[in-house]
């Protein structure tokens, strides 16, 4: 009986939202009418299902008692300071960039979390309004099977267990991130003991959110690590860009070469993730761009062109 | 209807119709993305709870009979309630990253700005755990572009196309800045084309307004590769069977003989580099005009390369 339930959970939420003293098991069976009835057993295992529910929720129940009485029953309650949305008040405008992001994620687990953001927003008194900002038109899709297994070990701060390269691994997430359409998780490697980002488009078995809710330790200079941190590492190459002409190595860096260059082109160093990435690439760009080391990937591409060029 | 998926609503419903006294059954339901019968149902739930005692006075204040009949709900004594829980950490992650973006391609746009500090500063590093970086272009580039689309005037785009050389030049209605994997695109009416076309901004080299007035045609297409006229079709090898994944698609196919995948085409150029990209793995091309267009910038490409000469 859902209904019954949701009216047990719900009820059971007020009541600890409106103490002040921490209410024990016991009292709190004799105040809600959905714990009466049936055996001791039976309502303290319903009791601490329903606890993790709430906290399932994201209800902050805190456990402590009343006194210093060590003897004393520990007992429960919630910090209305904890629980509620603290009061947002919007301007028109403000709701009108907040109706934009309500719409920039497309169909993903991301796009059903920002709508409940979204809800409860509105819950709280504002408005979003996309219509009064239509020259901003955002959209993020996501087309990473394993996006939602990382999504939610991010936010509930979980180990998260993958196949990479045809391998197990794992990662203490501390961040997903988007860089140039490619999404990576990025955290702390415990079997290397070192940070790392992890490409999802790269994984080779579904990942799965692993280990205790809220185990992973964010530290305070995530950010500034993974900034620090390229996210592909591996082959380095030297490629002639033209000059003016967009890329897609962004982190390209220009290299000294000794050899010749043809006019308007610059040499920059490169990475990739593997060999045949930079021959892809390289390739991609068609006459924008010439791979001039190393030697054996040069042969590669070369070889690959004169099979295209027929 | 999982009673925890119905609670987090319950959450959300008694301190909205609290704010709300008289809104319709219909409305509640387009805010919460669900139905007005299950509306129904969860004031029938909410009838019977509210401060522990269970006396009248104790229990929400709900005219379920009169909401059945003339749809207007009307809810009281729900003080206990009266704020919504707090955004819980993958609700503040996704709607801080999608506003972050918001606020990088509007720009200057000082409402996005403000919104976002506020939501940071009520939610805290919970909402941090998801970026996105974006390829937003020049923001001087996207404040003229802004203009235009407010003024509703043409512009003069100058601008780079991959394995082209030079910079086109195009006078332009533009329509809307959008966002696509990372990259920001202007959707805009090409007075040349005569037909909608996106630009990524990071390609463009320079916007100069104009006071020409912009024609009437509509609102641009949904998406970006919505709009595109042609449909390519590749038999792939199953090495490269993570462009489907990759790309936008419209089918994939398993087929004894590989493979098959169609992507909308948005550009010719897109579609050489993606042949370009994939080489050998691509077993057949559904349009001659792009294999041949590939054909040839693989030969330009090769003309960098002297040695390929004594080979």
């Amino acid at each position: 009986m859902s209904a019954r339930k949701s009216e047990r959970l719900l009820n059971l939420l007020i009541a600890l939202l409106s103490t002040r003293r921490y209410l024990t098991k016991h009292e709190l069976r004799e105040m809600i009418e959905g714990y009466r009835g049936g055996t001791v057993a039976s309502f303290e295992r319903q009791f601490e299902r329903d606890k993790e529910e709430l906290r399932q929720l994201g209800v902050p129940i805190e456990t402590g008692a009343n006194t210093a009485d060590t003897d004393e029953e520990y007992g429960y309650r919630i910090n209305r300071a904890d629980f509620e949305l603290p009061p947002l008040a919007f301007s028109a405008e403000e709701l009108a960039a907040l109706g934009v992001a309500a719409q920039v994620w497309q169909d993903s687990v991301a796009a059903t979390h920002t709508a409940q953001a979204i809800e409860a927003l509105q819950a709280g008194g504002a408005a979003p309004d996309p219509a009064l900002l239509p020259t901003v038109h955002p959209r993020i899709a996501v087309r990473d099977a394993n996006f939602e297994a990382a999504y939610e070990a991010v936010t509930t701060r979980r180990e998260l267990s993958f196949g990479y390269a045809g391998r197990p691994r794992r990662v203490q997430p501390w961040k997903l991130i988007q860089r140039r359409g490619q999404w990576y998780v990025f955290g702390l490697d415990p079997d290397r003991g070192e940070d790392r980002f992890f490409k999802l488009s790269r994984f080779t078995a579904a990942a799965e959110p692993t280990g205790r809710v809220g185990a992973v330790v964010v530290p305070d200079d995530a950010d500034e690590r993974a900034a620090r941190l390229e996210p592909v590492v591996g082959v380095e190459a030297v490629v002639a860009l033209r000059d003016g002409v967009p890329h897609s190595w962004p982190e390209a860096e220009p290299a000294d070469w000794a050899g010749p260059l043809p006019a308007g082109f610059t040499a920059h160093r490169v990475r990739q993730g593997n060999e045949d990435l930079v021959i892809d690439e390289v390739a991609a760009a068609g006459a924008d761009a010439i791979l001039l080391a190393p030697e054996d990937l040069r042969r590669r591409l070369i070889a690959r062109l004169r099979g295209m060029a027929g | 209807m999982r009673s925890e998926a119905q609670v987090a609503r319950l959450l959300r419903l008694v301190p909205y119709l609290t704010a709300h006294q008289g809104v319709t059954v219909t409305e509640t339901a387009s805010v919460f993305g669900t139905t007005p019968r299950q509306i129904l149902k969860d004031l029938e739930v909410l009838q019977f709870c509210g401060l522990p005692g269970g006396l009248y006075d104790d229990l929400f204040d709900v005219d379920i009979e009169g909401a059945r009949e003339d749809g207007h709900i009307f809810f009281r004594n729900a003080d206990v309630l009266a704020r919504p829980l707090r955004l819980r950490p993958a609700e503040a992650a996704g709607l801080l990253a999608a506003l972050r973006v918001v606020v990088e391609v509007a720009g200057e746009s000082a409402a996005a700005r403000s919104a976002l500090d506020k939501l940071e500063a009520a939610v805290g590093r919970e909402g941090d755990r998801l970026t996105v970086a974006l390829a937003a272009g020049d923001a001087g580039h996207r404040a003229v572009l802004r203009a235009a689309v407010a003024a509703g005037t043409a512009v003069v785009l100058r601008y780079r196309t991959p394995g082209r050389p030079g910079v086109s030049e195009a006078v332009v209605e533009p329509a809307r800045l959008h966002v696509v994997d990372g990259y920001t695109y202007l959707d805009a009416w090409s007075r040349v084309r005569g037909a909608w076309r996106s630009f990524r901004l990071d390609r463009v080299e320079a916007v100069e307004a104009t006071t020409e007035p912009a024609g009437e045609h509509g609102d641009p297409p949904a998406g970006w590769f919505e709009d595109a006229p042609v449909h390519l079709t590749l038999l792939l090898d199953p090495s490269a069977r993570w462009v489907s994944e990759y790309y936008p698609t419209t089918a994939v196919a398993e087929r004894p003989e590989g493979l098959s995948v169609t992507f909308p085409v948005a550009s010719t150029d897109w579609a050489t580099s993606l042949l370009l990209r994939l080489g050998g793995r691509v077993r057949a091309v559904s349009d001659p005009a792009i294999e041949a267009a590939a054909r040839s910038r693989a030969a330009a490409a090769l003309a960098h390369y002297p040695e390929d000469l004594l080979g």
